[in-house]
C-alpha cells in the first residue's frame, strides 16, 4: 500500500529569521505505520508534490493551526480526483469537526497500535469518518524511533549548517496552562517513553544537535535526572522546554549537553530573574518566550515587562500574541465574553491579535508586539544573537570532538533554494 | 434562609468532547421556582473537557441524570479562584442560557454576573 504523507506548507511570521525545521509529528505517525506501508513523505514547506503522484491513500498531518486551511484545500483536490484523505495530528485534533467537512476520515489521538485497524478498513473499502482514540492512548513502549529516512536531509541546511532534529522523549503534561491546548491533546498524565527506546532513537539520529520538544522537563525530576544520564553518552547538543528548577537537574542537563531552553517570561518578579541566572551559572542559554496581551497587562505592565526583559540578560527572546487557540481556557474564556473577533485560522500565527484585549485596543496591542521585537533586537540584532548562541555550541562541540563542519556544497543554499552569502 | 428542597453537592463524572472522561463540581439547590446548578471547572484535577467548552451537553445530561426540567434551568458556570497571581484565575461565575432543541440544550450563551447575584438566587 501506498501512502502519500503531506505535511502543509504554513506562513511564516513576517520580518524574522525563517527556519525550516524537520517535522516531527508526520515521522512519528509514519513509524506507527505497518511494514507493508510504502511511505512518500512531502514537507510542502521545502518541497512541492504532484497531486499525480501514486498513492492508494493521501494523509495529511498538521500541528500548526495556520496549516489546516492549506491541508483542506490539498484535501478537496484530491478528493476531486476520487483520491480518499485521513487527517491528523494535533491541529487536526484541535478543528476536528471543521476538518471532518473536508476528510474522509479524521484521526484522533496518537497513531500508535490503531494504524493496522484504520487501513484495513481502508483496504475493505470501509474507511470511518472519525477514529477517536482519545481515550486509547497507547503505551508508551509501542512509540517508535521517527522516520528520519522518510526526509530529504538536503532540504534541512541553511548555508551549510544543519537544522536541528526534533526527538521526543515523553507525552502528556499534568500542567494545565492557560494558553496551552497540551492537556486536551496528550492528556493530564505525564507518559514517559522508557530509557532504551530513547537511546534507541537517539543512537539513529544522524544530526549532534536536538530539539527536545517535550511539553516541558519539569514533571517528574527523577525521571529527568534519568533521561539526562540516557543522553550523556550520546554527546548531543539540544534546546527544550522548561527543564525544573532543581540544582541536581540543572547540572546533569548540562552534562547532557542542554544548549538553551526556551524560559516563559510571564512577569518581572525575581523568580524569573533567578531561573535565567541559575540557567547561566549551568552553562545553559536561555531563550525568553513572552506572551502579550494576556488579560492581567495593561499596556504600562507590557512596556515594565520589556524593561524587565533587557534587563535580565537573555540570549534570545521570542515574543507572541496572546492567541485564544481552540481547547484552551483562553479560548474557553473568549469565547464566553465574545471577545474573538477573527476567525480566520490562517491568522492563528500568535504574531496578530485576534482578539479584544482587556487593558487595550487590538492596534496597540500589535504595536507593543512590534515594539518589544524591535527593542529587545534594538542593539544587537536577531541573527547576531544567534550566531553568538550557535558559537558556544561550536566550542562545546570542538572540545567534545563532536564538530561538524558546515556542508560546503550546501553553503549557497538555503532549506533547498539557493541563497546570497 | 429556606432549606431547599433539593440540595446537592458532589463531584460529577461525565463523558466530555470526544468522550473522554472528565470532571466537575455540582452544586445543585431546588427552590420553589427553579432549580439552580452550578458547575465548577476543577482545573487541578479534570483529565478532559472543562465545563464551558461542553456547557450545553453538560446541562442537558445534568437535566436528564437529576430530573431537572429544562425550564426550570438556572445553569452557572464557576470558575474557583486558583490562587494564582493571573487574574483569570479569581473566581467567576457565568449565567448559561441555552437554546432548546427536541431534548437538547444548545447554543450557549453567558453573562458574567458576581457571587453576590448567585448567594441572591440561592435564597
Amino acid at each position: 500500500m501506498k501512502i502519500k504523507l503531506i505535511y502543509p506548507k504554513w506562513s511564516k511570521l513576517d520580518g524574522q529569521t525563517e527556519f525550516n525545521l524537520p517535522p516531527h509529528g508526520p515521522l512519528v505517525f509514519a513509524a506507527a505505520l505497518p511494514d507493508y506501508v510504502d511511505v512518500d513523505f512531502c514537507d510542502e514547506n521545502v518541497q512541492s508534490f504532484s497531486y499525480d503522484d501514486p498513492a492508494d491513500l493521501v494523509c495529511i498531518s498538521m500541528m500548526l493551526t495556520s496549516q489546516i486551511k492549506r491541508g483542506w484545500e490539498i484535501a478537496g483536490t484530491y478528493r476531486e480526483q476520487g483520491k480518499q484523505v485521513l487527517f491528523g495530528g494535533i491541529s487536526t485534533m484541535l478543528h476536528a469537526e471543521e476538518t471532518m467537512q473536508h476528510a474522509d476520515s479524521v484521526f484522533m489521538g496518537e497513531a500508535e497500535g490503531h494504524m493496522e485497524e484504520v487501513l484495513d478498513d481502508f483496504s475493505k473499502g470501509k474507511l470511518k469518518k472519525l477514529y477517536n482514540f482519545m481515550n486509547q492512548q497507547p503505551d508508551t513502549e509501542l512509540v517508535g524511533t521517527a522516520r528520519r529516512d522518510l526526509l530529504e536531509r538536503e532540504l534541512y541546511y541553511h548555508k551549510g549548517v544543519q537544522m536541528v532534529d526534533l526527538f521526543h522523549a515523553s507525552r502528556g503534561c499534568k500542567y494545565n496552562c492557560y494558553p496551552c491546548a497540551v492537556s486536551f491533546l496528550g492528556g493530564r498524565r505525564f507518559r514517559p517513553r522508557p530509557f532504551d527506546r530513547i537511546a534507541e532513537e537517539l543512537d539513529t539520529i544522524d544530526n549532534n544537535r536536538l530539539f527536545v520538544v517535550d511539553n516541558t522537563l519539569a514533571q517528574d525530576n527523577e525521571w529527568t535526572k534519568e533521561l539526562f544520564r540516557t543522553m550523556i553518552p550520546f554527546k548531543k547538543n539540544w534546546c527544550s522546554h522548561t527543564i525544573a528548577d532543581d540544582p541536581e537537574v540543572l547540572d546533569l542537563a548540562a552534562q547532557a549537553g542542554s544548549w538553551y531552553v526556551y524560559q516563559a517570561v510571564f512577569d518581572t518578579s525575581d523568580y524569573i530573574k533567578e531561573r535565567v541566572k541559575k540557567y547561566h551559572d549551568h552553562g545553559i542559554s536561555v531563550e525568553g518566550t513572552i506572551l502579550l496581551g494576556m488579560d492581567n497587562q495593561t499596556e504600562d505592565d507590557i512596556k515594565r515587562l520589556l524593561d524587565f526583559i533587557g534587563e535580565i540578560n537573555l540570549d534570545l527572546a521570542e515574543f507572541t500574541v496572546l492567541t485564544p487557540f481552540p481547547e484552551t481556557k483562553a479560548y474557553d474564556d473568549m469565547l464566553k465574553e465574545g471577545r474573538i473577533f477573527d476567525h480566520d485560522w490562517n491568522h492563528y500565527t500568535a504574531d496578530t491579535v485576534v482578539f479584544k484585549p482587556r487593558h487595550m485596543s487590538p492596534d496597540r496591542l500589535q504595536e507593543l508586539y512590534l515594539q518589544a521585537w524591535d527593542s529587545f533586537y534594538a542593539s544587537e540584532s536577531q541573527e547576531q544573537k544567534m550566531f553568538r548562541m550557535m558559537m558556544k555550541v561550536v566550542e562545546r562541540e570542538m572540545e567534545d570532538g563532536t564538530y561538524r563542519k558546515p556542508r560546503k556544497d550546501l553553503i549557497e543554499s538555503s532549506f533547498g533554494k539557493i541563497v546570497d552569502r | 434562609m429556606e432549606s431547599p428542597d433539593k440540595y446537592i453537592e458532589q463531584q460529577y463524572h461525565f463523558k466530555g468532547k470526544w468522550d473522554v472522561p472528565s470532571v466537575c463540581g455540582l452544586k445543585i439547590i431546588e427552590n420553589q421556582d427553579n432549580t439552580i446548578v452550578i458547575a465548577t471547572n476543577l482545573y487541578k484535577i479534570n483529565p478532559g473537557t472543562s465545563i464551558s467548552r461542553w456547557s450545553a451537553q453538560l446541562a442537558t445530561t445534568i437535566c436528564h441524570n437529576f430530573d431537572i426540567e429544562f425550564d426550570h434551568l438556572i445553569f452557572i458556570e464557576r470558575n474557583p479562584d486558583s490562587k494564582s497571581k493571573l487574574d483569570f484565575y479569581k473566581e467567576t461565575f457565568d449565567i448559561v442560557k441555552f437554546s432548546l432543541d427536541t431534548d437538547q440544550l444548545t447554543n450557549p450563551v453567558w453573562k458574567r454576573v458576581s457571587k453576590e447575584a448567585v448567594d441572591e438566587m440561592m435564597r
